[in-house]
């Protein structure tokens, strides 16, 4: 699981640390970065996996660069517990505002011990897993070098730690974008989920015995439901189909004809239900959109649940209530706009006071600035 | 259409949120949590958040008594009392709040761990317990699972391991008469 995460000069996060839990809730004023924070492991994850490079949209383009900052390089640090080990991934991206270029200037991975990897002005330095080193060549400043790495006997940490963050999931649900025709199995879900019909092609190949688990639990949410179906379209190309049985009668329904809010609701059952036991690690912005009010705390039960276990570590971002009052004693972070205009964190158990008014209630009472 | 028995949870803490959630799960029979009402941390003595909640839940347990499939369940520590002690209170409160008391009739289960939570989690871990004494917290409060394996192996054998916890009796007995039956 990440523990920390460290953002400089980047959107209006400057210096900014976040310590994470198995289950964190994120809470905070519009505007003060807590999409920023999702943002920023989205573009790691695409970085990470070799499929964006440095200033793409996707990733860390000029414009995301901390407007009132005259610096021109941006740091990012990842504290990842695994297994045994605590990894140390670092980026430094450094731009050019006139230009709009930018590069990597710095990418390291380290453990407790030393070195697991170093790419620094062009130049990749290998090292083994007892940090000794390995083999020196160059590579190109605009992408992450360490996503090239072949895994090796002797690389078993770099390539943990690879396969780690390729299981990030980060997304806001935008139901209304999904796709119910896929040609493809994907791995990674989209930072609106558009692809969850591929994706849930995919995950279901892997995980095909947690299904009817999976159904259950969809069966307790949705009136009528009775499963989901890929129907074959065309020669790769399956839609994906929703079962019901309702007033005596059988029918099925495809993705893109039910509502906004059960295609929420099924999207999030499966980052759940089927998604467990795969190391997914789940960044969530606004998972409560589209959900009616007793559909909330349900879903955030099965979350709280599997965190820790299933689901390794679930990071989500929330101005609802619900998830306040469930989540926010125990799990929660706020983040608060400094008058450096800089943002930093305090747990959300500090707001609560005496006086009978829940955590929700205080917050509703306005942000302390 | 789901057939379940939607299941509103009063409790004080996490703890009993989590003991008292994984055995209904574990007992199954369509129980299913539907909401939990839970003192916020910080807001006074936990035990007089589920006193003051219990007259509205129950009200409103009535309400739609005819209606829905649903059941009401509590949790509340016996702390310096006893289990006779906290039920009048939670009449009491009903009374004073202007309802009736909770009636034989009601899926309304009230389970009151005396002393606390921790004394039958202590108990269940296999340790001879007393009720006035404290037992230590578990670490995370998910790590009760093992806990309440074991109950319920021993609820559906319709015996607890000697020398047992006369509230933890009383709890299984209030399960089978109020959620079982």
């Amino acid at each position: 699981m990440i523990k920390r995460v460290y953002i400089d000069n980047y959107k209006r996060l400057v210096n900014f640390e976040l310590p994470l839990q198995e289950l964190t809730l994120l809470l905070g004023p519009n505007g003060v970065g807590k999409t920023s924070v999702l943002d920023v492991m989205f573009a790691l994850r695409q970085l990470l996996t070799g499929t964006a490079k440095v200033t793409d949209k996707t990733a860390f383009p000029t414009p995301t660069l901390t407007r009132w900052q005259n610096r021109n390089t941006q740091a990012f640090e990842l504290d990842v517990i695994l297994g045994e080990d605590v990894l140390r991934y670092r980026l430094e991206v450094e731009h050019e505002r006139s230009t709009r270029k930018g590069r990597i200037s710095l990418e390291t991975l380290d453990s407790q011990g030393g070195p697991l990897f170093r790419f620094e002005r062009g130049e990749v330095h290998l090292y083994r897993d007892n940090h000794s080193a390995g083999p020196t060549f160059g590579a190109d400043w605009s992408e992450s070098a360490m996503a090239r790495v072949p895994p090796r006997h002797d690389n078993t940490k770099l390539t943990q730690f690879l396969d780690f963050m390729r299981k990030a999931i980060v997304c806001g649900l935008y139901p209304a974008s999904f796709e119910t025709e896929s040609s493809t199995e994907d791995s990674v879900l989209d930072r609106d989920a558009r692809n969850f019909a591929a994706w849930y092609r995919h995950v279901l190949l892997e995980r095909q015995e947690l299904v009817p688990e999976f159904t259950k639990a969809i069966q307790d949410v949705i009136a009528g439901f009775r499963g989901i179906r890929m129907e074959r379209v065309g020669l790769d190309t399956r839609a994906l189909m929703v079962m019901f049985d309702q007033h005596g009668e059988r029918y099925e329904m495809r993705l893109d004809e039910i509502s906004d809010g059960q295609r929420a609701l099924i999207a999030l059952y499966s980052l759940v239900r089927l998604a467990a036991g795969q190391g997914y690690t789940l960044f969530l912005d606004e998972p409560d959109n589209y959900l009616a009010l007793a559909e909330i705390q349900p879903w955030l039960i099965e979350l709280a649940d599997a965190c820790g276990g299933e689901v390794p570590q679930a990071v989500l971002c929330s101005h609802h209530p619900e998830l306040i009052d469930y989540l926010g004693s125990d799990h929660g972070l706020v983040l608060r706009p400094e008058s450096s205009g800089a943002t930093t964190v305090r747990p959300s158990r500090d707001l609560a006071m005496e006086g009978g008014l829940k955590l929700s209630e205080i917050v509703a009472r306005g942000w302390e600035t | 259409m789901s057939r379940n028995v939607q299941v509103i949870l009063l409790c004080e803490d996490r703890q009993h949120e989590a003991f008292a959630r994984r055995f209904l799960t574990r007992a199954g029979r369509r129980l299913k949590v539907q909401r939990i009402e839970i003192n916020p941390k910080g807001r006074g003595s936990a035990e007089q958040f589920v006193r003051e909640r219990f007259p509205k839940e129950l009200a409103y347990y009535r309400t739609r008594k005819h209606r829905v499939e649903q059941a009401l369940v509590v949790l509340i520590d016996a702390d310096k009392k006893d289990l006779a002690a906290r039920i009048a209170q939670l009449d009491a409160a009903c009374v004073e709040a202007g309802h009736q008391p909770r009636q034989p009739d009601e899926r309304v289960a009230i389970f009151v761990p005396a002393r606390n939570i921790e004394t039958w989690l202590a108990y269940l871990e296999g340790r001879t317990v007393k009720e006035d004494e404290d037992y230590p917290r578990l670490n995370r409060e998910r790590d009760c699972q093992q806990h309440v394996e074991q109950l319920y192996d021993m609820c559906q054998d319709g015996t607890l391991r000697h020398p047992s916890p006369p509230s933890l009796e009383a709890a299984c007995a209030e399960y089978r008469s109020r959620l079982q039956a």
